[in-house]
């Protein structure tokens, strides 16, 4: 019993990055939560050594970043070829969060909690192929290199799917007043 | 891998997206998480013969003689120096005359004897000497206490407010 509540505070100190982790890159809330909950149960499995290694937060967001991928390849195996294949209905060029509404004027809501929200909606709506590489390469750090070793597809096409995430993000961004000035 | 140092294309979303805060976790990840590791444990606890569970989840029927065999044992080791070398000793005389069996008959009767007389002087004290022995020493104890509780407040009064 003292095992189970000294993982439960070591849980709630790691949950969001895990859970974070998980959502940008799924896109889904609920597959999110069921990635996060096997990171942590894989954790508990280890629990003796990670309890007191510095390195424990690196191990989870690893695992949560592998599980994640896993699970886009074994169950959607979608981002490989969704930038090849057009969506139903969409043209070139169609802006996939064109549909979001930002939120009103009023100053009072629009404070940095609220933008931080913008954002996530932002990336959790982007299609899959520009999502997972652009949360790789930005939030994960990995190289254009790493990114498309581990996606199995080729870096011009991770450069391809980043370079279309960033551009309807920043429109994204655009559309709630948030103006970051000319990409480099 | 991870270099925050190298340089991002785009560094302006880069900057903004590498500030934001992780998104909160729903509120009950924690417990299901705990209620899924508590299945488990269940599970895997069923599955497991009583045999090979903790002793004291066993059934009271086994759980009973189990103790009582334990305690035996228990006890039989302890006073092992009083009984084994006789044990030998009777069953194998020639056995019990080589100097490692005749060291230990020594060392028990010696221990024998000892607790004997102790018994016996105990027996000897009449009771209200006992009562006497007990009162003096738990006043003395009280005494003591007093004295280093009143040399505390009287010596460092800064310490104690």
């Amino acid at each position: 019993m003292d095992d189970l509540k000294q993982f439960e505070a070591f849980m709630r100190a790691y949950q969001d990055m895990v859970y974070g982790t998980a959502l940008r890159l799924l896109g889904s809330e609920a597959e999110a939560q069921d990635i996060a909950q096997e990171v942590f149960i894989k954790a508990h499995h280890r629990f003796a050594e990670l309890q007191s290694s510095p390195t424990a937060g690196g191990w989870l967001k690893t695992v949560a970043r592998n599980l994640s991928l896993n699970h886009l390849s074994r169950h959607r195996a979608r981002w490989t070829h969704f930038s090849d294949l057009a969506l139903p209905g969409a043209e070139e060029g169609d802006d996939p969060l064109e549909r979001l509404q930002p939120p009103g004027n009023d100053a009072d809501r629009w404070d940095q909690e609220a933008r931080s929200a913008w954002v996530e909606t932002g990336l959790q709506k982007l299609p899959d192929a520009q999502r997972v590489p652009l949360v790789l390469y930005h939030f994960e750090e990995l190289s254009y290199e790493e990114i498309a070793e581990r996606l199995t597809v080729t870096v011009s096409k991770v450069k391809t799917d980043i370079h279309r995430g960033r551009t309807a993000l920043r429109r994204h961004l655009v559309r709630a007043g948030i103006n970051l000035g000319e990409p480099n | 891998m991870n270099d925050s140092n190298r340089p991002f294309e785009d560094p302006e979303l880069h900057k903004l997206l590498a500030r934001q805060p992780h998104p909160a976790a729903p509120p009950g990840l924690a417990m299901n998480v705990l209620s899924r590791l508590q299945e488990d444990l269940r599970i895997a606890t069923a599955a497991q013969p009583w045999w090979k569970l903790p002793l004291q989840t066993w059934p009271i029927a086994a759980q009973t003689p189990a103790w009582m065999g334990l305690i035996t044992t228990a006890v039989a080791i302890l006073s092992a120096p009083l009984w084994l070398p006789n044990l030998i000793g009777t069953f194998s005389p020639a056995l019990g005359q080589t100097p490692l069996l005749s060291g230990g008959m020594a060392a028990a009767a010696l221990l024998d004897g000892a607790l004997s007389a102790a018994r016996s002087l105990a027996a000897q004290v009449p009771s209200l000497l006992w009562i006497g022995i007990l009162a003096m020493f738990l006043m003395t104890y009280a005494a003591a206490l007093g004295a280093g509780a009143w040399a505390y407040r009287h010596h460092w009064p800064e310490d104690h407010g």
